[in-house]
């Protein structure tokens, strides 16, 4: 008992609920009033920067100031901690500038991709040193993110999103999830499990942010989660292009193309540019089928890190773990960000009302983003190609994502049919 | 020995002049594109750029453009606008009040 109080303040799956708790409760008394965002750039970079410098110095000093108790709390070395988070911050600057241009924007490839690369750059080059990896503390950025991600899923929401919506996220993706879970393992015999799991969900609900909170539920490697996000990002951009092409051409109904549209393409925003080719129905239809699917992320999370507390890591003899060995087992930011998501949902939202709630939302949004710059350059830093490409393995991670994004494709068209095209529910106009 | 180490720094130069050169590339490509490709940037850029007026800058009703988006977008996004609509009033009324205490007698 003495060893698990301990661990509150040692360990980082705690350090994650503490830092995020602290940072909603700075922002819902006023202390944060907002994170910076950089702006929008064609060719001048400059201006993405222009009256935004001292936002960032004081992101910056804050950032450094609370995590940095936080590490030395863990008894980690906290000098070069400090050290090395200033560089990398300053490439999570560079990241989200590189993001904010338009045309950069317009394709959907965001700040994850490109923080990616930066790390990547400078691994593979000059090298990471110690100092540096010190300060590239990927899994805590990450948690901490993730438990401020909890709060922005609210299932009062899903509530006023209707039931077409419902039936075409709710039933697609886990039926997506088992079924590439099972390629993988049965068919392709992938000899990594978490890379599975995460290209299954960052497949089937909503791409980097699923793929990184399953990567954190099950422990993957680093590398693992490197590679996952950048085949997403990749397979985004085609079918944000092709998709709509293929829905004109087949003369889908604008309802029927939104529902495929926003149950199939990873991210939020290239499903809205695609569906906004369709016309304002199907813009709103896809939009609102994406929203859903993103309240499935915590759930999924949940659910991946109790199988692999039960099932995975334990051994084919051993037998069946006890509710206080999955206690110590489970990743507790997991419980941190399903209890974020509850209390905003259901606490805050009725207390406060939607407009206080969403303020305190539309801060921690951004702050979340920003950890998980963080943290994607910290995993580039981490991470060196010859080990990325020993992932690919003979290309079975990548005929992994083909396979299950074309059952994918096919399935919630069917599901799309029979929800938005009038069989089950009245047509939606 | 420092020949290897020039060398690293010089791949360094050149993976960041190849971000540079990848961004400046897609940005000079991205506007001449034609078909359904060119038709999605430039619907996509055109979205973001508008949603990014409304919420950032002061162009724009927020209430006007509320009704239009139809609830498209979750309420973070909703407060956000009604925040900037908070905020611009805000101003209004604080470039007002001078001329208002100037005019009391």
């Amino acid at each position: 008992m003495g060893e698990e109080l301990r661990k509150l303040w040692r360990t980082e799956d705690y350090w994650s609920i503490w830092f995020a708790v602290l940072i909603f409760l700075a922002v819902a008394v006023g202390a944060v009033a907002g994170a910076p965002r950089l702006q929008r750039w064609a060719t001048d970079p400059l201006l993405s920067l222009s009256g935004r410098t001292e936002g960032l110095i004081v992101l910056g000093l804050a950032l450094a100031a609370v995590s940095t108790v936080g590490v030395a709390a863990m008894k980690e070395r906290w000098k070069t901690y400090l050290a090395g988070f200033w560089v990398v911050y300053l490439l999570a600057i560079l990241s989200f500038l590189v993001a904010a241009q338009v045309s950069v924007r317009a394709w959907g490839l965001g700040y994850a991709i490109w923080a990616l690369i930066f790390g990547l750059l400078i691994s593979n080059t000059v090298g990471t040193p110690q100092w540096l990896l010190d300060g590239a503390r990927s899994e805590m950025f990450i948690k901490t993110g993730l438990v401020l991600l909890g709060g922005e899923v609210l299932f009062s929401e899903i509530l006023g999103l209707g039931l077409p919506g419902l039936l075409v996220a709710w039933v697609v993706t886990p039926t997506v999830i088992v079924f590439m879970w099972l390629y993988a393992t049965r068919v392709l015999r992938l000899p990594s499990k978490t890379l599975a799991i995460i290209i299954a969900a960052a497949t089937s609900v909503c791409g980097v942010s699923a793929a990184i909170a399953v990567a954190a539920a099950c422990r993957a490697r680093k590398s693992e989660l490197t590679l996952a996000v950048g085949m997403t990002m990749i397979f985004t951009v085609l079918m944000m292009i092709v998709m709509p092409v293929i829905a004109r051409l087949a003369d889908m109904s604008p309802a029927v193309a939104g529902g495929w549209l926003g149950g199939t393409i990873d991210s939020t925003g290239a499903v809205v540019a695609a569906g906004a080719l369709l016309g304002e129905l199907a813009e709103k239809v896809a939009a609102v089928v994406k929203m859903i699917q993103n309240v499935l992320i915590g759930v999924v999370a949940f659910v991946v890190a109790l199988f692999w507390v039960t099932q995975v890591d334990r051994q084919p003899d051993a037998p069946r773990p006890g509710l206080m060995e999955i206690w110590y087992r489970f990743p507790k930011f997991i419980l941190g960000f399903v209890a974020a998501s509850v209390v905003f949902s259901f606490v805050l939202m009725p207390a406060l009302g939607e407009v206080e709630v969403a303020a305190i939302l539309e801060t921690s949004s951004s702050l979340r983003g920003w950890l998980f710059c963080l943290a994607f350059v910290a995993i580039g830093l981490e991470s060196n190609f010859r080990e990325l490409a020993g992932q690919l393995v003979g290309g079975k991670p990548i005929i992994l994502y083909a396979v299950g994004q074309t059952f994918n494709i096919i399935l919630t068209l069917l599901m799309a049919w029979i929800a938005f095209g009038g069989l089950l529910f009245p047509p939606v106009t | 020995m420092r020949t290897r180490r020039g060398g690293r720094w010089l791949g360094l130069m050149a993976g960041l002049l190849g971000v540079a050169g990848a961004v400046g590339g897609l940005q000079r490509w991205s506007d001449a594109l034609p078909g359904p490709a060119g038709d999605v940037y430039r619907s996509s850029a055109a979205r973001d750029l508008a949603v990014y007026s409304y919420v950032y800058t002061d162009v724009g009703d927020p209430v006007e453009f509320l009704d239009r988006e139809n609830g498209r977008y979750g309420s973070v996004a909703r407060a956000t606008i009604a925040r900037a609509d908070t905020v611009r009033a805000d101003t209004v009324r604080a470039a007002a009040a001078p001329a208002d205490s100037a005019r009391a007698p």
